[in-house]
C-alpha cells in the first residue's frame, strides 16, 4: 500500500470504513467460564465426592453394604489408621517447619546477599522440585543400607541407616524435598522487600535486631504461606510412605488408605474415612492462610518497585554462608542422586554376594528388556499429552481467576482449585478407581476404568490446580491495557492475545509445561492406582523393580528418568533460545531472572 | 445513525468526529459512571475533559475506543454509529488510536516495532511499515532509540513511543488517557507541547482526559467539565474560566479562595456588591444569576483577581501573610483574612510572613454564587415564580 501524504487524508482502515455493520459481541466468556467450572468438577470434584461419601453412605452404589454407617470413622480413627494420621500430623509439621527455615534461609541468601554462582544454586532448586520424594528416599537407602553403596565401598553406615530407616528419614526427605516450595513463597516477598523498610527502621534509632523484628511481620505472611503448602505436601505424600515408612512399620495416612483399596477386598468405606481425614488435615492450613494473605496485604506487594538492597557478606560470615548451602544442598540432592548414580552402576547391589563391581549392565538389561523401554516410552508420551492439554486449558484457568471483575464462576473456580493443590493423589486416584469402576458406566458404554486413558485424565486432574495456579500470577501481571492497546490499533480479541499476552507469558508457560511434564513423568500414587494392564508408567516399574530387590534395574530406571526429564527440559529451553524472538526472551519465566 | 453535521463555510455539512448523545454507563448495575452525557467533537478539535478521579472521563474515553459497553445512549465516530444499548462495534473496528494512561507499551517488542504495530491494520509491507514507524519516532526525538526495548527507556520516552504509536497511523481521532499523570513538572510541561504540536499537525481530532486544570486549559480547543458521571459545563477554555457554571468548576478550575457573605447591592452587568461582615469592604463579584439585596452568596476569587498593596487605593481587604513561596518570576503568598485562607496569590514583590497586607479584587475573577442557604433559595424560587407570572401576564397583554 502506498501512503501519500498524511494531513487529513487518513489511512483508511478496511475495516472500519467498510460498509459492513458492527457486529455486537457474544457473551463467550461466561459460557466458557461455565464449561470450564463443569469439565473441572468432572475431573476433580465428581469422582472424589462420589469416593468420600462412601465414608458415609457406603450403600449408595450397592446393595451389598448399608446405606449410611459412620463404621468407616469409627476404623479410622482407631488403630493403625488413628497412628498413621497422628504420624502424618507430626511428620508433616516437622518438615513443614524445617523445610520453612531452610528454604527462607536460602530465599534470603539468593535474594538479599552477593552469594556466587546464583544461577547455580537455583538450579539446584528447580532440579528437586522436579524430584519426587519415592526417589530420594531411595538414593539414601542405596547408600545407606547394609549391602548398599557404602557397605560395599566398606564403610559402615549401619547406625546412620537405622536412624534414618523410621520417622527421622520421612521427615528428613519429606523437609528437603519441601525447600523449594517454601522457597519460592518466601523468594517472591523478600524480592518486593525494599531496602528502604529496613532504611526507615534503622534511621529511627531501630537497633540491626530490631528493624528484623520490624521486617518480619511483613514476611509472615510469605513464611506461613511457605509453612502450608510444605505441610499441605507432605500429608499429601505418597512416595516417602509407600517407599520408606511402609517397610519401616511406621504407619502413614496415605499408605493406610493405599492399603484398605490395594488389598482384597477392596475396602472403599474404611478408605474414604482416611481420605477425609487427609484431605481435610491437608485442605485447612491452606484455607487458612489464604485467609490470612488476603487480610494481610502489606505494603510489599504494592505496586511501588522497590530496589532490593544485595548485601555483601564478608568474612566468617561469607564462609558459614557457603557451608550452610553446600551442606543443604548436598543432603537435599546431591547425596541422594549420588546413590541412585552409584547404585546403579554396581552389580548385584542389595545382596551379600560378590565383591562389588562397577558396571553398565543394569542400565544395558532395563533398557533392553520390556519392562525397560516401553515405560519412559509410554509414561513420556503420557506425561507430554499432560503437560499440552494442562497448560492450555490452565491457561484459560488462570485467565479467568486473574480476572478483577470475578464472577461467581471464577469464585468458585478459584476455591476449587486452591482446595485442589492439597488434595492427596492417593484420594484423587482412589476416586477415580471407585467412580469409573461403576457398572453402570459399562452400561452407558463409558469403559475408562483400566485404560490408559483415565490415567491421563488423573494426570490431568492432578496438574490441572497446580498449573493453572502457576500460571495465575505471570498473567494478572500482564495489564489489561495491553490487549486493549492491540485491539484499538485494529487487532481482534484472539489476535490480540498472540500478539501481547503470549510472548510475555511465553516463558512462564513454557516454564509450567516442563514442571508438569517431568512431575508427571515420575508421579506415582496416581500411577500406581490407575495404570492399565501391561502398560507399565515409568514410576511404578521403578518401585516394580525396587520391590523385586533389583536395585541396580530401580536405579537405573531412575537415572534414565530423570535423565529423560533433564533432557526434555534442556532441549526445550535450548529450542527457545534458539527460536523465540529476542523480546519474548526478556520477559520473565516462572522463576523470574534466576 | 447519528445525523449530526457540522456547518461548512461552503455550504457543505461534515460529520463531527465524535458525537456522544446521552450516553450512560453503571458499573455493577448499581453505581453509575456516566449518565446522559452529551458532547460533540468537531473534525480537527482537540477536546479536554477535565474532572476529578471517579467523574467519569475514563469511562468516557474507554466507550469511545469501545473497550466499555454502554447502556444508553449513541455514540457515533464520524457520522457511523459505532454504540448504542443493542451494538456494540469492537475496538478494532472503530479505527482509532489511544494513548494510555500507563503507556501499555509490549515489552517484548521494540520501539520501534511497538509504534508500527499501529499500521498493521493497513495491510502494509514490514518494511513500509517500519520505516513509517522510524519516521514517526524520528519526529518525537527517539530515531536513536528505535531498537531498545521499553524496559530500556526513561517513562518520558516511552510516553514519546506511546504518543508516536497514536500518531502514526492518522487514525482520525487520538483517545488521550492521561498520558502525562506518571510523569514530572518538568517533562509534563515538554511533553504536554509536544502532544499539541504532533496531534494538531497530524489534523487528528482528539479526546483529552485529565484532572489537571493548567494542562486542560493548555491543551484544550473546548473543555468538557465532568462531576459525579455528568457533564457540568462544556466550551472554550475562557468561557469556563470566566464564567464557570457553578462553583464546582470555579473550584476544580482554580481558585484562591472563597468568602460567604451577603448582597448588598445589585450593580448593572450582572455584579453584585457583596458585603463580608467585619471583613470586606467594596467586594464585587459577577453573579451566576440575578440575585436580590439581602441574599447570602458565596464568592470564589480567582487568584488571577488579587492584587497585593495595591496601587491608588481600591482596597478591599486586609490580609496577614501566612507563607511565601519564591516562583522564579515572583513570589506566591497564602494570606488569610479573617478566618477565609487565599493561596496562590501572585506578586513580584515579596511580603515576609506575618507581615499585614492590602488587598484588592478585580470584579473579573470575583465570582458570586448560591452559599447553598434554604432562605436563599426559597427566596430565589419565589422571585422565579413572581418573574414568571410577570411573563405571562405580558404576553397576555400582547395576545
Amino acid at each position: 500500500m502506498t501512503i501519500t501524504e498524511p494531513k487529513q487524508e487518513f489511512l483508511v482502515d478496511r475495516r472500519t470504513r467498510s460498509s459492513q455493520k458492527p457486529k455486537r459481541e457474544r457473551p463467550f466468556n461466561s459460557l466458557f467460564g461455565i464449561l470450564a467450572a463443569v469439565m473441572v468438577a468432572l475431573l476433580l470434584v465428581v469422582p472424589v465426592a462420589i469416593f468420600l461419601i462412601q465414608a458415609f453412605m457406603p450403600g449408595l452404589f450397592s446393595g451389598q453394604y448399608p446405606l449410611f454407617t459412620i463404621d468407616g470413622f469409627k476404623f479410622a480413627s482407631t488403630g493403625d489408621s488413628l497412628r498413621g494420621i497422628v504420624d502424618s500430623l507430626g511428620v508433616s509439621i516437622l518438615a513443614g517447619v524445617v523445610a520453612t527455615f531452610l528454604g527462607t534461609a536460602t530465599a534470603w541468601i539468593l535474594r538479599r546477599t552477593d552469594i556466587s554462582a546464583k544461577r547455580l544454586w537455583s538450579g539446584a532448586i528447580w532440579f528437586l522440585l522436579l524430584v519426587p520424594t519415592y526417589l530420594d528416599t531411595e538414593g539414601w537407602q542405596r547408600l545407606l543400607e547394609p549391602s548398599g553403596v557404602l557397605a560395599k565401598a566398606g564403610v559402615n553406615a549401619a547406625p546412620v541407616y537405622h536412624v534414618f530407616f523410621g520417622p527421622v528419614g520421612v521427615v528428613f526427605v519429606l523437609a528437603m524435598t519441601g525447600i523449594p516450595f517454601a522457597f519460592l513463597a518466601v523468594a517472591t516477598a523478600l524480592s518486593n522487600l525494599g531496602a528502604e523498610l529496613e532504611d526507615a527502621a534503622r534511621v529511627h534509632s531501630a537497633s540491626r535486631i530490631e528493624s528484623f523484628k520490624i521486617i518480619l511481620p511483613i514476611v509472615m505472611p510469605a513464611l506461613m504461606s511457605g509453612f502450608a503448602i510444605v505441610f499441605a505436601e507432605s500429608m499429601s505424600d505418597f512416595g516417602v510412605a509407600y517407599s520408606l515408612a511402609a517397610n519401616a512399620h511406621f504407619p502413614i495416612a496415605t499408605y493406610s488408605l493405599f492399603s484398605a483399596i490395594d488389598s482384597i477386598p477392596l475396602n472403599f468405606q474404611d478408605a474414604a474415612a482416611i481420605g477425609w481425614l487427609l484431605v481435610g488435615s491437608a485442605m485447612v492450613p491452606i484455607l487458612v492462610q489464604r485467609r490470612l494473605m488476603r487480610k494481610k496485604s502489606y505494603a510489599v506487594v504494592s505496586g511501588k518497585r522497590r530496589t532490593v538492597r544485595v548485601l555483601a557478606i564478608r568474612g566468617r560470615m561469607r564462609f558459614f554462608m557457603y557451608l550452610f548451602m553446600s551442606v543443604t544442598f548436598s543432603l537435599a540432592v546431591l547425596v541422594p542422586m549420588l546413590g541412585i548414580v552409584s547404585a546403579s552402576l554396581i552389580g548385584g547391589l542389595g545382596t551379600d554376594f560378590g565383591a562389588a563391581s562397577l558396571t553398565l549392565s543394569n542400565y544395558r538389561r532395563v533398557l533392553s528388556e520390556t519392562i525397560g523401554g516401553s515405560p519412559l516410552r509410554y509414561s513420556g508420551l503420557l506425561s507430554f499429552a499432560t503437560a499440552t492439554v494442562t497448560i492450555i486449558f490452565g491457561a484459560y484457568l488462570a485467565r479467568l481467576l486473574a480476572r478483577r471483575d470475578q464472577t461467581l464462576v471464577s469464585r468458585a473456580l478459584d476455591f476449587l482449585l486452591l482446595g485442589s493443590i492439597a488434595l492427596p493423589g492417593i484420594v484423587l486416584g482412589a476416586g477415580y478407581i471407585f467412580s469409573y469402576n461403576q457398572p453402570f458406566l459399562s452400561d452407558i458404554g463409558l469403559n475408562l476404568y483400566g485404560t490408559s486413558k483415565l490415567l491421563f485424565l488423573g494426570y490431568l486432574a492432578t496438574s490441572l490446580p497446580v498449573a493453572s495456579r502457576i500460571l495465575v500470577g505471570p498473567l494478572a501481571q500482564v495489564q489489561s491495557n495491553m490487549t486493549f492497546a492491540a485491539r484499538v490499533h485494529g487487532s481482534r480479541p484472539m489476535q490480540a492475545w498472540f500478539q501481547t499476552v503470549f510472548p510475555i507469558l511465553s516463558k512462564a508457560l513454557l516454564s509450567a509445561w516442563l514442571l508438569t511434564f517431568s512431575k508427571t513423568l515420575l508421579e506415582l500414587p496416581i500411577s500406581q492406582l490407575l495404570y492399565p494392564p501391561g502398560l507399565l508408567p515409568l514410576s511404578v516399574a521403578i518401585n516394580k523393580l525396587t520391590a523385586g530387590y533389583d536395585y541396580g534395574g530401580g536405579t537405573a530406571m531412575s537415572v534414565i528418568a530423570l535423565g529423560a526429564a533433564l533432557i526434555v527440559i534442556g532441549a526445550a529451553n535450548g529450542i527457545y533460545r534458539i527460536f523465540a524472538p529476542k523480546g519474548w526472551q526478556k520477559m520473565g519465566g516462572m522463576f523470574n531472572e534466576q | 445513525m447519528s445525523n449530526d453535521k457540522i456547518a461548512l463555510d461552503n455550504g457543505q455539512t461534515r460529520s463531527p468526529a465524535v458525537s456522544f448523545a446521552g450516553v450512560s454507563k453503571s458499573y455493577d448495575g448499581q453505581r453509575d459512571a456516566i449518565a446522559n452525557v452529551s458532547f460533540e467533537v468537531a473534525d480537527g478539535e482537540f477536546m479536554v475533559l477535565l474532572g476529578p478521579s471517579g467523574s467519569g472521563k475514563s469511562t468516557i474515553l474507554r466507550a469511545i475506543a469501545g473497550i466499555e459497553r454502554i447502556e444508553g445512549g449513541e455514540i457515533s465516530l464520524f457520522g457511523k454509529t459505532v454504540a448504542r444499548d443493542d451494538l456494540h462495534t469492537p475496538p478494532e473496528g472503530r479505527g482509532v488510536s489511544m494513548v494510555f494512561q500507563d503507556y501499555a507499551l509490549w515489552p517484548h517488542m521494540t520501539v520501534v516495532e511497538n509504534v508500527s504495530f499501529a499500521l498493521k491494520r493497513f495491510k502494509m509491507d514490514r518494511k513500509s511499515r517500519l520505516s513509517r514507524a522510524e519516521e514517526m519516532l524520528a519526529k518525537v526525538g527517539l530515531g536513536d532509540k528505535i531498537l531498545r526495548y521499553p524496559a530500556e527507556i526513561s517513562g518520558g520516552e516511552q510516553q514519546r513511543v506511546a504518543l508516536a504509536r497514536a500518531l502514526v497511523g492518522h487514525s482520525g481521532l487520538v483517545l488521550f488517557d492521561e498520558p502525562l499523570s506518571n510523569l514530572d513538572a518538568d517533562l509534563r510541561e515538554r511533553l504536554r507541547i509536544e502532544i499539541a504540536t504532533l496531534t494538531r499537525e497530524a489534523g487528528a481530532s482528539a479526546i483529552y482526559i485529565t484532572h489537571d486544570q493548567a494542562e486542560a486549559f493548555a491543551l484544550a480547543d473546548k473543555v468538557g467539565v465532568l462531576s459525579g458521571g455528568k457533564l457540568v459545563q462544556i466550551g472554550a477554555p475562557e468561557e469556563i474560566y470566566h464564567s464557570p457554571a457553578d462553583n464546582f468548576v470555579a473550584r476544580f478550575t482554580g481558585l484562591s479562595g472563597e468568602f460567604f457573605g451577603t448582597v448588598s447591592n445589585v450593580l448593572a452587568n450582572g455584579l453584585v456588591e457583596v458585603i463580608v461582615n467585619e471583613v470586606t469592604e467594596n467586594l464585587v463579584a459577577r453573579s451566576s444569576r440575578e440575585y436580590a439585596i439581602g441574599d447570602k452568596v458565596k464568592v470564589s476569587i480567582r487568584p488571577s483577581a488579587i492584587e497585593v498593596d495595591p496601587i491608588g487605593g481600591g482596597v478591599t481587604c486586609q490580609a496577614r501573610v501566612l507563607d511565601v513561596a519564591y516562583r522564579g518570576r515572583g513570589y506566591e503568598h497564602a494570606l488569610s483574612v479573617g478566618d477565609v485562607v487565599f493561596s496562590s496569590v501572585f506578586s513580584t514583590k515579596r511580603f515576609p510572613r506575618g507581615s499585614r497586607v492590602a488587598l484588592s479584587m478585580d470584579p473579573v475573577g470575583c465570582l458570586a454564587f448560591d452559599d447553598g442557604a434554604i432562605e436563599n433559595t426559597r427566596a430565589h424560587l419565589q422571585r422565579k415564580i413572581l418573574q414568571n407570572a410577570d411573563e405571562s401576564a405580558r404576553d397576555e397583554v400582547v395576545i
